[in-house]
């Protein structure tokens, strides 16, 4: 991030792949969505990177520890890169 | 508690090329909204996500992009991105994508909208020249027609 000069940026220290925190969690996310937008007027030029004031919590999976492992896994390939997310709400219209 | 994520990238990269990290040729500013309350946001992610009807990218080199309905449960969503770090994404895109919060702080008035589709495209790309000829120009037309004056970008 320090050499790619993004216009303004915020860092969250939680593990990779989990920028908003933990799944299932939606207050949290809003707060740390919350917090980095509330940042952008501390901004006085670009390249800048503000740390927001959030530490991943013990017991949340992955933990620092088994991080390590989950970046080294291989790549997905096959199937499950193409496995359906549901999200829609089943009440809708097809 | 601080992670040294470039020697985990580093050794995961062994046999490959390496990896150049790019300068933007331009700069990068522009002045901000005047206060969040007047923000209208759209999300940018390069988590490759796509509505399943859509055409699926190919990482890692696609610089193409897709719009993606703002409202979470409207439509379900396909991952194309390759990182083992996507198990955690299908069990909840708002992790990475917070589609869900951006809705719930215009309703709480703290912003005072988004966009009506957010944009999705493939992160970890070496094809700099293709982001900044191709994709970044696209993205920047789809925000304009989205008439959004502030865009977040997560990256995955």
């Amino acid at each position: 991030m320090v050499e790619v000069r993004s216009p303004r940026a915020v860092f969250v220290d939680y593990p990779a792949g989990r920028t908003f925190g933990p799944p299932k969690e939606p207050e949290h996310h809003e707060r740390i969505l919350a917090a980095a937008l509330h940042e952008l007027p501390f901004f006085t030029e670009w390249g800048q990177i503000r740390n927001l004031p959030f530490e991943w919590e013990s017991g949340n999976q992955p933990s620092w520890q088994t991080l390590r492992e989950e970046l080294l896994r291989p790549p997905l390939t096959g199937a499950p890169v193409e496995e359906l997310i549901r999200l829609r709400n089943p009440s809708l219209p097809p | 508690m601080p992670f040294d994520y470039l020697p985990v990238f580093a050794e995961k990269a062994a046999g490959k090329p390496v990896r150049k990290l790019v300068h933007p040729s331009q700069k990068a500013w522009h002045p901000l909204v005047r206060d969040l309350t007047s923000a209208r946001i759209a999300l940018l992610t390069s988590a490759a996500v796509r509505t399943p009807d859509q055409p699926r990218f190919v990482p890692p080199e696609d610089t193409s992009y897709r719009a993606i309905p703002a409202e979470p449960d409207s439509t379900d969503l396909v991952m194309d991105h390759r990182s083992p770090l996507g198990l955690t994404l299908r069990r909840d895109p708002e992790v990475v994508f917070p589609r869900a919060a951006l809705i719930s702080l215009a309703k709480r008035g703290l912003i005072a909208g988004y966009a009506s589709s957010h944009f999705s495209f493939v992160g970890g790309t070496r094809n700099h020249y293709g982001v900044e000829q191709e994709l970044a120009p696209g993205l920047a037309g789809e925000l304009k027609k989205e008439n959004v004056n502030l865009a977040l970008l997560v990256p995955f």
